[in-house]
Protein backbone atom coordinates (compact mmCIF):
# COMPACT_ATOMS: atom_id res chain seq x y z
CA UNK A 1 0.00 0.00 0.00
CA UNK A 2 1.53 3.45 -0.83
CA UNK A 3 2.42 6.16 1.96
CA UNK A 4 -0.38 8.28 1.19
CA UNK A 5 -2.93 5.78 1.94
CA UNK A 6 -2.03 5.02 5.52
CA UNK A 7 -1.74 8.85 5.71
CA UNK A 8 -5.33 9.58 4.78
CA UNK A 9 -6.02 6.33 7.05
CA UNK A 10 -4.55 7.73 10.06
CA UNK A 11 -6.21 11.21 9.28
CA UNK A 12 -9.76 9.40 9.17
CA UNK A 13 -9.14 7.52 12.12
CA UNK A 14 -8.19 10.99 13.91
CA UNK A 15 -11.58 12.50 12.52
CA UNK A 16 -14.05 10.32 13.48
CA UNK A 17 -12.48 9.80 16.63
CA UNK A 18 -12.66 13.55 17.18
CA UNK A 19 -16.24 13.29 15.72
CA UNK A 20 -17.14 10.40 18.41
CA UNK A 21 -15.82 12.61 21.08
CA UNK A 22 -17.92 15.73 20.25
CA UNK A 23 -21.20 13.99 19.51
CA UNK A 24 -21.13 11.47 22.54
CA UNK A 25 -22.22 13.11 25.64
CA UNK A 26 -19.45 11.94 28.73
CA UNK A 27 -21.46 10.23 31.45
CA UNK A 28 -21.40 13.30 34.12
CA UNK A 29 -23.10 15.61 30.98
CA UNK A 30 -25.95 12.62 30.73
CA UNK A 31 -26.52 12.74 34.63
CA UNK A 32 -26.57 16.85 34.16
CA UNK A 33 -28.98 17.25 31.73
CA UNK A 34 -32.07 17.39 33.72
CA UNK A 35 -35.46 17.02 31.54
CA UNK A 36 -37.38 20.21 32.10
CA UNK A 37 -41.36 21.02 30.83
CA UNK A 38 -43.16 24.33 29.27
CA UNK A 39 -44.68 24.70 32.77
CA UNK A 40 -41.15 25.42 34.52
CA UNK A 41 -40.90 28.51 32.42
CA UNK A 42 -44.18 29.36 33.49
CA UNK A 43 -43.13 28.91 36.91
CA UNK A 44 -40.00 31.25 36.55
CA UNK A 45 -42.01 33.95 34.97
CA UNK A 46 -44.16 34.17 37.87
CA UNK A 47 -41.32 34.38 40.25
CA UNK A 48 -41.80 31.17 41.89
CA UNK A 49 -38.39 30.44 44.14
CA UNK A 50 -38.41 26.70 43.94
CA UNK A 51 -37.52 26.66 39.99
CA UNK A 52 -33.74 26.05 39.47
CA UNK A 53 -33.36 29.23 37.74
CA UNK A 54 -30.09 28.78 36.59
CA UNK A 55 -30.63 25.99 34.93
CA UNK A 56 -33.67 27.04 32.71
CA UNK A 57 -32.11 30.16 32.11
CA UNK A 58 -29.04 28.53 30.07
CA UNK A 59 -31.66 26.76 28.16
CA UNK A 60 -33.55 30.31 27.31
CA UNK A 61 -30.33 31.33 26.24
CA UNK A 62 -29.11 29.23 24.02
CA UNK A 63 -32.75 29.07 22.13
CA UNK A 64 -34.22 31.73 20.15
CA UNK A 65 -37.72 30.00 20.59
CA UNK A 66 -37.37 29.64 23.88
CA UNK A 67 -36.65 33.29 24.33
CA UNK A 68 -39.72 34.38 22.02
CA UNK A 69 -41.77 32.00 24.56
CA UNK A 70 -40.11 33.47 28.00
CA UNK A 71 -40.56 36.88 26.62
CA UNK A 72 -44.32 36.04 26.02
CA UNK A 73 -44.86 34.45 29.38
CA UNK A 74 -43.29 37.47 30.87
CA UNK A 75 -45.42 40.61 29.10
CA UNK A 76 -48.55 38.49 30.49
CA UNK A 77 -47.25 37.56 33.94
CA UNK A 78 -45.09 40.11 35.17
CA UNK A 79 -46.16 42.25 38.44
CA UNK A 80 -44.39 45.53 36.83
CA UNK A 81 -41.92 46.21 33.66
CA UNK A 82 -39.61 48.80 32.88
CA UNK A 83 -39.49 48.97 29.32
CA UNK A 84 -35.89 49.94 27.18
CA UNK A 85 -34.71 53.07 28.48
CA UNK A 86 -34.53 56.24 26.01
CA UNK A 87 -31.49 57.54 26.69
CA UNK A 88 -30.87 60.86 26.08
CA UNK A 89 -26.97 60.89 26.44
CA UNK A 90 -24.68 58.10 24.90
CA UNK A 91 -24.03 56.50 27.77
CA UNK A 92 -25.95 53.10 28.46
CA UNK A 93 -25.44 52.57 32.12
CA UNK A 94 -28.21 54.55 34.79
CA UNK A 95 -27.97 54.86 38.31
CA UNK A 96 -32.13 53.84 39.22
CA UNK A 97 -35.17 52.42 37.17
CA UNK A 98 -38.50 53.85 38.21
CA UNK A 99 -41.70 52.99 37.10
CA UNK A 100 -45.68 53.59 38.91
CA UNK A 101 -45.14 50.57 40.06
CA UNK A 102 -41.32 50.13 41.78
CA UNK A 103 -37.98 51.78 41.60
CA UNK A 104 -34.40 50.06 41.44
CA UNK A 105 -31.71 51.92 42.98
CA UNK A 106 -28.09 51.08 43.60
CA UNK A 107 -25.41 52.63 46.74
CA UNK A 108 -21.91 51.85 46.97
CA UNK A 109 -20.78 50.43 49.90
CA UNK A 110 -18.28 53.04 51.79
CA UNK A 111 -15.89 50.72 52.95
CA UNK A 112 -15.77 48.12 49.89
CA UNK A 113 -16.28 50.12 46.50
CA UNK A 114 -16.59 47.26 44.57
CA UNK A 115 -19.42 45.99 46.10
CA UNK A 116 -23.23 48.31 45.76
CA UNK A 117 -26.30 47.62 47.39
CA UNK A 118 -29.14 46.98 44.80
CA UNK A 119 -32.52 48.36 46.57
CA UNK A 120 -35.69 47.01 44.84
CA UNK A 121 -38.81 49.14 46.66
CA UNK A 122 -42.18 48.52 45.90
CA UNK A 123 -45.07 49.99 47.30
CA UNK A 124 -47.51 48.59 46.74
CA UNK A 125 -46.46 44.66 46.84
CA UNK A 126 -48.24 41.55 46.99
CA UNK A 127 -48.70 38.95 49.46
CA UNK A 128 -46.53 37.01 47.13
CA UNK A 129 -43.88 39.72 47.21
CA UNK A 130 -43.57 39.14 51.26
CA UNK A 131 -43.42 35.39 51.32
CA UNK A 132 -41.57 34.71 48.82
CA UNK A 133 -40.00 37.51 47.35
CA UNK A 134 -39.33 38.95 43.58
CA UNK A 135 -38.09 37.97 40.32
CA UNK A 136 -36.42 40.76 38.64
CA UNK A 137 -35.64 39.73 34.80
CA UNK A 138 -33.57 42.02 32.22
CA UNK A 139 -34.53 41.55 28.97
CA UNK A 140 -32.44 42.20 25.66
CA UNK A 141 -32.65 41.44 22.07
CA UNK A 142 -29.94 39.00 22.42
CA UNK A 143 -29.79 37.76 26.33
CA UNK A 144 -32.05 37.80 29.24
CA UNK A 145 -31.03 37.38 33.05
CA UNK A 146 -33.22 36.65 36.17
CA UNK A 147 -31.78 37.37 39.64
CA UNK A 148 -33.91 36.68 42.76
CA UNK A 149 -34.65 39.35 45.73
CA UNK A 150 -35.66 38.21 49.29
CA UNK A 151 -39.28 39.10 50.67
CA UNK A 152 -40.34 42.37 50.42
CA UNK A 153 -40.39 44.17 54.16
CA UNK A 154 -41.36 47.85 54.80
CA UNK A 155 -41.98 48.38 50.82
CA UNK A 156 -38.38 47.36 49.98
CA UNK A 157 -35.96 44.01 49.59
CA UNK A 158 -31.56 44.50 48.50
CA UNK A 159 -29.25 42.88 47.69
CA UNK A 160 -25.32 43.56 48.15
CA UNK A 161 -23.53 42.58 44.91
CA UNK A 162 -20.48 43.00 43.19
CA UNK A 163 -20.25 46.26 40.56
CA UNK A 164 -18.39 43.81 38.26
CA UNK A 165 -21.25 40.98 38.60
CA UNK A 166 -23.19 41.18 35.00
CA UNK A 167 -26.45 40.51 36.83
CA UNK A 168 -26.18 43.93 38.17
CA UNK A 169 -24.88 45.99 34.69
CA UNK A 170 -28.20 44.54 33.01
CA UNK A 171 -30.04 45.49 36.07
CA UNK A 172 -28.61 49.84 34.77
CA UNK A 173 -27.98 49.20 31.39
CA UNK A 174 -30.59 51.17 29.28
CA UNK A 175 -30.48 48.49 26.85
CA UNK A 176 -32.37 46.12 29.09
CA UNK A 177 -35.89 46.19 29.95
CA UNK A 178 -37.06 45.12 33.77
CA UNK A 179 -40.06 42.60 34.30
CA UNK A 180 -40.75 42.32 37.70
CA UNK A 181 -42.52 38.83 39.11
CA UNK B 1 -4.86 44.97 73.06
CA UNK B 2 -8.36 44.55 71.20
CA UNK B 3 -11.68 42.49 71.91
CA UNK B 4 -12.27 39.82 69.81
CA UNK B 5 -15.90 39.00 69.30
CA UNK B 6 -16.77 35.31 68.39
CA UNK B 7 -20.00 34.17 67.87
CA UNK B 8 -20.71 30.38 69.09
CA UNK B 9 -22.42 28.34 66.39
CA UNK B 10 -23.38 24.54 66.10
CA UNK B 11 -20.66 24.65 63.50
CA UNK B 12 -17.74 26.45 65.25
CA UNK B 13 -16.68 29.68 66.43
CA UNK B 14 -17.56 32.59 63.56
CA UNK B 15 -15.91 35.78 64.58
CA UNK B 16 -17.33 39.43 64.05
CA UNK B 17 -14.56 41.10 61.49
CA UNK B 18 -15.96 44.24 61.48
CA UNK B 19 -19.39 46.79 62.20
CA UNK B 20 -18.98 49.84 60.03
CA UNK B 21 -22.55 52.12 60.32
CA UNK B 22 -24.28 52.87 56.86
CA UNK B 23 -26.93 54.97 58.48
CA UNK B 24 -28.98 55.51 54.84
CA UNK B 25 -32.34 54.93 55.45
CA UNK B 26 -32.78 53.25 52.26
CA UNK B 27 -30.27 50.60 52.52
CA UNK B 28 -31.23 47.64 55.61
CA UNK B 29 -28.47 46.64 57.76
CA UNK B 30 -26.61 43.47 56.50
CA UNK B 31 -24.42 40.90 57.74
CA UNK B 32 -21.77 39.65 55.13
CA UNK B 33 -19.28 36.95 54.98
CA UNK B 34 -15.74 37.65 55.14
CA UNK B 35 -16.02 41.21 53.61
CA UNK B 36 -17.35 39.74 50.22
CA UNK B 37 -20.98 40.25 48.66
CA UNK B 38 -22.48 37.24 50.21
CA UNK B 39 -24.72 37.86 52.39
CA UNK B 40 -25.67 35.48 55.49
CA UNK B 41 -29.34 33.97 55.95
CA UNK B 42 -29.45 36.37 59.46
CA UNK B 43 -29.20 39.42 57.32
CA UNK B 44 -33.24 39.77 57.64
CA UNK B 45 -33.10 38.88 61.58
CA UNK B 46 -30.30 41.29 61.87
CA UNK B 47 -32.11 43.98 60.37
CA UNK B 48 -35.14 43.70 62.58
CA UNK B 49 -32.43 43.73 65.96
CA UNK B 50 -31.29 47.04 64.52
CA UNK B 51 -34.47 48.57 63.56
CA UNK B 52 -35.93 51.15 65.84
CA UNK B 53 -38.94 50.17 68.20
CA UNK B 54 -38.24 46.18 66.78
CA UNK B 55 -34.72 45.68 67.68
CA UNK B 56 -32.02 47.79 69.97
CA UNK B 57 -29.28 48.79 67.93
CA UNK B 58 -29.79 51.47 66.32
CA UNK B 59 -32.01 53.68 69.70
CA UNK B 60 -28.32 52.02 71.46
CA UNK B 61 -25.64 53.01 69.27
CA UNK B 62 -27.01 56.03 66.80
CA UNK B 63 -26.68 54.56 62.97
CA UNK B 64 -30.16 53.34 61.74
CA UNK B 65 -28.16 50.78 59.77
CA UNK B 66 -24.95 48.67 59.65
CA UNK B 67 -22.82 46.32 57.57
CA UNK B 68 -21.83 43.48 59.47
CA UNK B 69 -18.97 41.29 58.40
CA UNK B 70 -18.53 37.85 59.98
CA UNK B 71 -16.02 34.65 59.21
CA UNK B 72 -18.57 32.04 58.18
CA UNK B 73 -22.20 31.91 57.19
CA UNK B 74 -24.53 31.43 60.06
CA UNK B 75 -27.82 30.61 58.36
CA UNK B 76 -30.63 30.68 60.78
CA UNK B 77 -31.50 31.42 64.81
CA UNK B 78 -30.89 34.06 67.15
CA UNK B 79 -28.61 33.10 69.27
CA UNK B 80 -25.96 35.05 67.53
CA UNK B 81 -27.77 38.01 69.39
CA UNK B 82 -25.71 38.50 72.73
CA UNK B 83 -22.48 38.51 71.10
CA UNK B 84 -23.67 40.98 68.14
CA UNK B 85 -24.42 43.36 71.04
CA UNK B 86 -21.19 43.24 72.57
CA UNK B 87 -19.38 43.69 69.37
CA UNK B 88 -21.32 46.68 68.86
CA UNK B 89 -20.39 47.82 72.49
CA UNK B 90 -16.60 47.02 71.38
CA UNK B 91 -16.92 48.87 68.60
CA UNK B 92 -18.24 51.97 70.01
CA UNK B 93 -15.60 51.82 72.24
CA UNK B 94 -12.72 51.40 69.54
CA UNK B 95 -12.34 47.78 70.86
CA UNK B 96 -13.34 45.56 68.56
CA UNK B 97 -10.78 43.24 66.48
CA UNK B 98 -10.98 41.26 63.59
CA UNK B 99 -10.93 37.87 64.99
CA UNK B 100 -7.23 37.16 64.30
CA UNK B 101 -6.45 36.62 68.41
CA UNK B 102 -3.03 37.66 69.54
CA UNK B 103 -1.12 37.82 72.97
CA UNK B 104 -2.76 40.24 75.21
CA UNK B 105 -5.81 40.17 73.78
CA UNK B 106 -9.67 39.65 75.17
CA UNK B 107 -11.46 36.98 73.22
CA UNK B 108 -15.10 36.96 73.84
CA UNK B 109 -17.43 34.11 72.92
CA UNK B 110 -21.43 34.21 73.31
CA UNK B 111 -24.20 32.34 72.36
CA UNK B 112 -27.52 34.12 73.79
CA UNK B 113 -30.82 35.40 72.60
CA UNK B 114 -31.81 38.93 73.50
CA UNK B 115 -35.19 40.25 74.63
CA UNK B 116 -35.58 43.23 72.94
CA UNK B 117 -38.10 44.89 75.53
CA UNK B 118 -36.45 44.14 79.16
CA UNK B 119 -32.65 43.52 77.67
CA UNK B 120 -33.03 39.60 79.44
CA UNK B 121 -30.93 36.70 77.62
CA UNK B 122 -33.00 34.13 76.38
CA UNK B 123 -32.40 30.48 76.87
CA UNK B 124 -31.25 29.15 73.19
CA UNK B 125 -30.62 25.23 72.27
CA UNK B 126 -27.19 23.38 71.57
CA UNK B 127 -24.96 25.33 74.31
CA UNK B 128 -23.17 22.29 75.51
CA UNK B 129 -22.30 21.18 72.01
CA UNK B 130 -21.21 24.86 71.05
CA UNK B 131 -19.06 24.66 73.89
CA UNK B 132 -17.60 21.56 73.24
CA UNK B 133 -16.62 22.71 69.57
CA UNK B 134 -15.18 26.06 70.51
CA UNK B 135 -13.23 24.28 73.14
CA UNK B 136 -9.78 23.62 71.25
CA UNK B 137 -9.54 27.26 69.95
CA UNK B 138 -10.54 28.77 73.79
CA UNK B 139 -7.46 26.45 75.40
CA UNK B 140 -5.31 27.40 71.70
CA UNK B 141 -5.49 31.62 72.66
CA UNK B 142 -5.30 30.86 76.56
CA UNK B 143 -2.06 29.40 75.66
CA UNK B 144 -1.76 32.87 73.18
CA UNK B 145 -1.77 34.62 76.61
CA UNK B 146 -5.39 35.81 75.79
CA UNK B 147 -8.31 36.71 78.20
CA UNK B 148 -10.66 34.18 77.05
CA UNK B 149 -14.98 34.61 78.29
CA UNK B 150 -17.47 32.15 76.97
CA UNK B 151 -20.85 33.68 77.90
CA UNK B 152 -23.93 31.34 78.16
CA UNK B 153 -27.52 32.57 79.31
CA UNK B 154 -28.00 31.92 83.08
CA UNK B 155 -31.08 29.14 81.64
CA UNK B 156 -28.54 26.91 79.91
CA UNK B 157 -25.63 27.06 82.51
CA UNK B 158 -26.64 23.60 84.17
CA UNK B 159 -25.91 22.32 80.31
CA UNK B 160 -22.18 22.73 80.09
CA UNK B 161 -19.71 21.38 82.72
CA UNK B 162 -18.16 23.72 85.40
CA UNK B 163 -15.27 25.01 83.68
CA UNK B 164 -13.38 28.56 84.12
CA UNK B 165 -14.34 29.68 80.53
CA UNK B 166 -18.07 30.14 80.92
CA UNK B 167 -19.77 32.61 82.39
CA UNK B 168 -23.45 32.66 83.14
CA UNK B 169 -25.66 35.70 82.16
CA UNK B 170 -28.71 36.57 82.78
CA UNK B 171 -29.03 40.64 81.16
CA UNK B 172 -27.11 42.85 78.30
CA UNK B 173 -25.72 44.41 81.29
CA UNK B 174 -23.78 41.42 83.20
CA UNK B 175 -22.31 40.55 79.32
CA UNK B 176 -21.43 44.30 79.22
CA UNK B 177 -19.47 43.81 82.38
CA UNK B 178 -17.32 41.31 80.65
CA UNK B 179 -15.68 44.08 78.14
CA UNK B 180 -12.27 45.36 79.33
CA UNK B 181 -12.47 48.98 80.81
CA UNK B 182 -10.61 50.93 78.01
CA UNK B 183 -8.38 52.40 81.21
CA UNK B 184 -7.61 48.64 82.20
CA UNK B 185 -6.04 47.98 78.97
CA UNK B 186 -3.14 50.43 79.98
CA UNK B 187 -0.61 48.99 82.23
CA UNK B 188 -1.65 49.34 85.43
CA UNK B 189 1.36 51.31 87.92
CA UNK B 190 1.74 47.76 89.69
CA UNK B 191 2.51 46.46 86.45
CA UNK B 192 5.47 48.80 85.95
CA UNK B 193 6.88 48.55 89.11
CA UNK B 194 6.98 44.44 88.67
CA UNK B 195 8.70 45.35 85.50
CA UNK B 196 11.19 47.65 87.00
CA UNK B 197 12.26 45.29 89.84
CA UNK B 198 12.66 42.27 87.96
CA UNK B 199 15.59 43.70 85.89
CA UNK B 200 17.25 42.17 89.08
CA UNK B 201 19.87 45.04 89.23
CA UNK B 202 21.24 47.01 91.93
CA UNK B 203 21.31 50.19 90.27
CA UNK B 204 17.79 49.36 88.57
CA UNK B 205 16.35 49.18 92.17
CA UNK B 206 18.20 51.79 93.61
CA UNK B 207 17.18 53.95 90.89
CA UNK B 208 13.64 52.68 91.34
CA UNK B 209 13.49 53.76 94.61
CA UNK B 210 14.35 57.18 93.83
CA UNK B 211 11.98 57.17 90.76
CA UNK B 212 9.43 56.31 93.52
CA UNK B 213 10.24 58.59 96.08
CA UNK B 214 10.14 61.49 93.53
CA UNK B 215 6.65 59.93 92.34
CA UNK B 216 5.07 59.91 95.27
CA UNK B 217 6.40 63.46 96.62
CA UNK B 218 5.28 64.59 92.92
CA UNK B 219 1.91 63.20 93.64
CA UNK B 220 1.32 64.82 97.07
CA UNK B 221 2.39 68.51 95.40
CA UNK B 222 -0.37 67.66 93.03
CA UNK B 223 -2.45 66.40 95.15
CA UNK B 224 -2.46 69.48 97.54
CA UNK B 225 -2.61 72.00 94.29
CA UNK B 226 -5.14 70.17 93.27
CA UNK B 227 -7.72 69.93 96.47
CA UNK B 228 -7.13 73.98 96.38
CA UNK B 229 -8.11 74.13 92.90
CA UNK B 230 -10.90 72.00 93.02
CA UNK B 231 -12.30 74.08 96.01
CA UNK B 232 -12.19 77.17 93.73
CA UNK B 233 -13.19 75.72 91.09
CA UNK B 234 -16.89 74.11 92.35
CA UNK B 235 -17.44 77.79 93.59
CA UNK B 236 -16.44 78.89 89.65
CA UNK B 237 -18.88 76.31 88.56
CA UNK B 238 -21.62 77.10 91.00
CA UNK B 239 -21.19 80.89 89.67
CA UNK B 240 -20.69 79.91 85.78
CA UNK B 241 -24.02 77.49 85.81
CA UNK B 242 -26.22 80.08 88.23
CA UNK B 243 -25.26 83.71 87.22
CA UNK B 244 -23.11 83.80 84.31
CA UNK B 245 -24.70 86.21 81.65
CA UNK B 246 -25.61 83.64 78.36
CA UNK B 247 -27.79 86.10 76.59
CA UNK B 248 -25.30 86.17 73.67
CA UNK B 249 -24.80 82.63 73.35
CA UNK B 250 -26.82 81.02 70.77
CA UNK B 251 -27.21 78.68 68.13
CA UNK B 252 -26.66 79.80 63.89
CA UNK B 253 -28.71 78.13 61.77
CA UNK B 254 -28.46 77.93 58.47
CA UNK B 255 -31.87 77.15 55.74
CA UNK B 256 -32.20 76.29 52.57
CA UNK B 257 -32.70 78.78 50.29
CA UNK B 258 -35.23 76.44 47.62
CA UNK B 259 -34.41 72.63 47.23
CA UNK B 260 -30.48 72.41 47.83
CA UNK B 261 -28.33 73.68 50.66
CA UNK B 262 -26.49 75.67 47.61
CA UNK B 263 -27.50 78.48 48.84
CA UNK B 264 -28.67 79.59 52.25
CA UNK B 265 -29.67 81.88 54.88
CA UNK B 266 -28.98 82.49 58.25
CA UNK B 267 -31.40 82.30 61.35
CA UNK B 268 -30.23 82.87 65.08
CA UNK B 269 -31.74 80.83 67.52
CA UNK B 270 -31.89 82.54 71.19
CA UNK B 271 -31.04 80.82 74.30
CA UNK B 272 -33.96 80.77 76.96
CA UNK B 273 -33.34 79.06 80.26
CA UNK B 274 -30.17 76.86 78.82
CA UNK B 275 -32.85 75.75 76.13
CA UNK B 276 -32.40 76.51 72.54
CA UNK B 277 -35.70 76.27 70.85
CA UNK B 278 -36.51 73.47 68.14
CA UNK B 279 -35.33 73.30 64.70
CA UNK B 280 -36.76 71.28 61.97
CA UNK B 281 -34.50 69.11 60.56
CA UNK B 282 -35.57 69.28 56.96
CA UNK B 283 -35.07 72.67 56.22
CA UNK B 284 -31.45 72.63 58.04
CA UNK B 285 -28.32 72.65 55.91
CA UNK B 286 -25.72 73.84 59.15
CA UNK B 287 -26.22 74.03 62.70
CA UNK B 288 -23.68 76.04 64.38
CA UNK B 289 -22.81 77.13 68.45
CA UNK B 290 -21.66 80.64 69.42
CA UNK B 291 -20.87 81.15 72.49
CA UNK B 292 -19.86 84.68 73.99
CA UNK B 293 -17.43 83.81 76.00
CA UNK B 294 -14.00 81.61 74.10
CA UNK B 295 -14.23 77.81 75.16
CA UNK B 296 -11.80 75.19 75.27
CA UNK B 297 -14.41 72.39 74.09
CA UNK B 298 -17.76 71.50 73.10
CA UNK B 299 -19.31 68.13 73.89
CA UNK B 300 -22.58 66.79 72.32
CA UNK B 301 -24.11 64.18 73.99
CA UNK B 302 -26.83 62.59 72.87
CA UNK B 303 -30.09 61.46 74.76
CA UNK B 304 -31.70 59.44 72.31
CA UNK B 305 -28.64 57.59 71.93
CA UNK B 306 -25.13 57.22 73.53
CA UNK B 307 -23.23 59.25 71.44
CA UNK B 308 -20.65 61.41 73.20
CA UNK B 309 -18.83 63.51 70.37
CA UNK B 310 -16.13 67.06 70.72
CA UNK B 311 -17.60 70.02 68.30
CA UNK B 312 -15.40 70.91 66.03
CA UNK B 313 -14.78 74.62 66.11
CA UNK B 314 -14.82 76.43 62.82
CA UNK B 315 -15.12 80.37 61.68
CA UNK B 316 -18.83 80.08 62.07
CA UNK B 317 -18.66 78.19 65.77
CA UNK B 318 -18.70 75.04 66.83
CA UNK B 319 -19.94 72.97 64.40
CA UNK B 320 -23.45 70.70 65.20
CA UNK B 321 -23.25 67.78 63.16
CA UNK B 322 -26.20 67.40 61.82
CA UNK B 323 -27.93 63.57 61.76
CA UNK B 324 -28.73 62.35 58.34
CA UNK B 325 -31.72 59.87 57.47
CA UNK B 326 -33.44 60.54 60.77
CA UNK B 327 -36.79 58.80 61.06
CA UNK B 328 -37.12 60.42 64.80
CA UNK B 329 -36.35 63.66 66.92
CA UNK B 330 -33.00 64.50 67.53
CA UNK B 331 -32.09 65.09 71.54
CA UNK B 332 -29.12 66.50 72.85
CA UNK B 333 -27.05 68.12 75.25
CA UNK B 334 -24.30 70.66 74.37
CA UNK B 335 -21.96 71.14 77.41
CA UNK B 336 -19.68 73.78 77.03
CA UNK B 337 -16.09 73.41 79.03
CA UNK B 338 -13.77 75.65 80.35
CA UNK B 339 -10.91 73.10 80.13
CA UNK B 340 -10.88 70.48 77.49
CA UNK B 341 -11.16 67.01 78.72
CA UNK B 342 -8.88 64.47 77.48
CA UNK B 343 -9.60 61.21 75.53
CA UNK B 344 -9.76 59.14 78.54
CA UNK B 345 -12.50 61.48 80.40
CA UNK B 346 -14.33 61.61 77.38
CA UNK B 347 -14.15 57.58 77.67
CA UNK B 348 -15.37 57.71 81.38
CA UNK B 349 -18.17 59.93 80.01
CA UNK B 350 -19.39 57.31 77.84
CA UNK B 351 -19.23 54.40 80.13
CA UNK B 352 -20.99 56.65 82.89
CA UNK B 353 -23.73 57.39 79.83
CA UNK B 354 -23.74 53.10 79.11
CA UNK B 355 -24.59 52.69 82.53
CA UNK B 356 -28.15 53.93 81.86
CA UNK B 357 -29.96 51.10 80.52
CA UNK B 358 -31.83 53.22 78.34
CA UNK B 359 -29.67 56.36 76.28
CA UNK B 360 -33.10 58.61 76.81
CA UNK B 361 -32.25 58.34 81.17
CA UNK B 362 -30.15 61.08 80.57
CA UNK B 363 -31.13 64.06 82.19
CA UNK B 364 -29.41 67.49 82.62
CA UNK B 365 -29.08 66.44 86.56
CA UNK B 366 -27.50 63.32 85.66
CA UNK B 367 -24.82 65.14 83.56
CA UNK B 368 -24.73 67.28 85.86
CA UNK B 369 -24.01 65.54 88.68
CA UNK B 370 -21.14 63.80 86.59
CA UNK B 371 -19.08 67.22 85.15
CA UNK B 372 -19.18 67.85 88.97
CA UNK B 373 -16.51 65.44 89.54
CA UNK B 374 -14.51 66.05 87.05
CA UNK B 375 -13.37 69.58 88.39
CA UNK B 376 -13.85 71.87 85.43
CA UNK B 377 -16.31 75.03 84.71
CA UNK B 378 -19.06 74.00 82.74
CA UNK B 379 -22.61 75.01 81.31
CA UNK B 380 -24.98 72.79 79.82
CA UNK B 381 -27.86 73.79 76.78
CA UNK B 382 -30.51 71.23 75.28
CA UNK B 383 -31.55 71.41 71.88
CA UNK B 384 -34.12 69.25 69.85
CA UNK B 385 -33.74 68.72 66.29
CA UNK B 386 -37.44 67.32 65.27
CA UNK B 387 -38.41 65.10 61.99
CA UNK B 388 -41.41 66.22 60.70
Amino acid sequence: MPDHHYNLQEQLFSVKTLYRELHEQLPEQQNSAKSWVFNDLVQLALGNPKIDAQQIMQHINQSLPLRRQYMQLLQKLAFATSPVQAAASSATEISSRKSAEFELLFKRDKQFSGQVYVILKIPHSTEKHHNQGVRVNCCSEDLISSIHFPPIVDGKTQLLMEESAQKFIHMFDTEFAIYLS
Amino acid sequence: MKTHIFIATTQGLVAVQNITPIDDEDISSVVSVNGTSTTANISGSYHNFVKKGVGIIHQMFGACSYRVDISARIDQGNSWQVAMYLAHLAQSKGLLGNGEVTQGDTVICATGEVNTSNLQVLAVSEVALKFKLAQTQLDQWTQLGAKVHFLVPQANQSEVEKNHYCQPISDLKQAAAVLPNITQNQPSPSVQSKILVSANSRYTIAFSVIALLFIIFFGLYIFTSSESSKHQSVAENSNISKVEPVKKTHLVALFKQGKTCAQTSSQNIELSNQIFADLTLKQLCGLYLQRHKSQLQILLVAQDAYTVLPLTRTPQGWQIPLPKNRLSNRRYYLVSLAQALNEEKIEQLRLYRETMSKPDMLTGKAMTDWLDTQEVEFTIYSHKLVVE
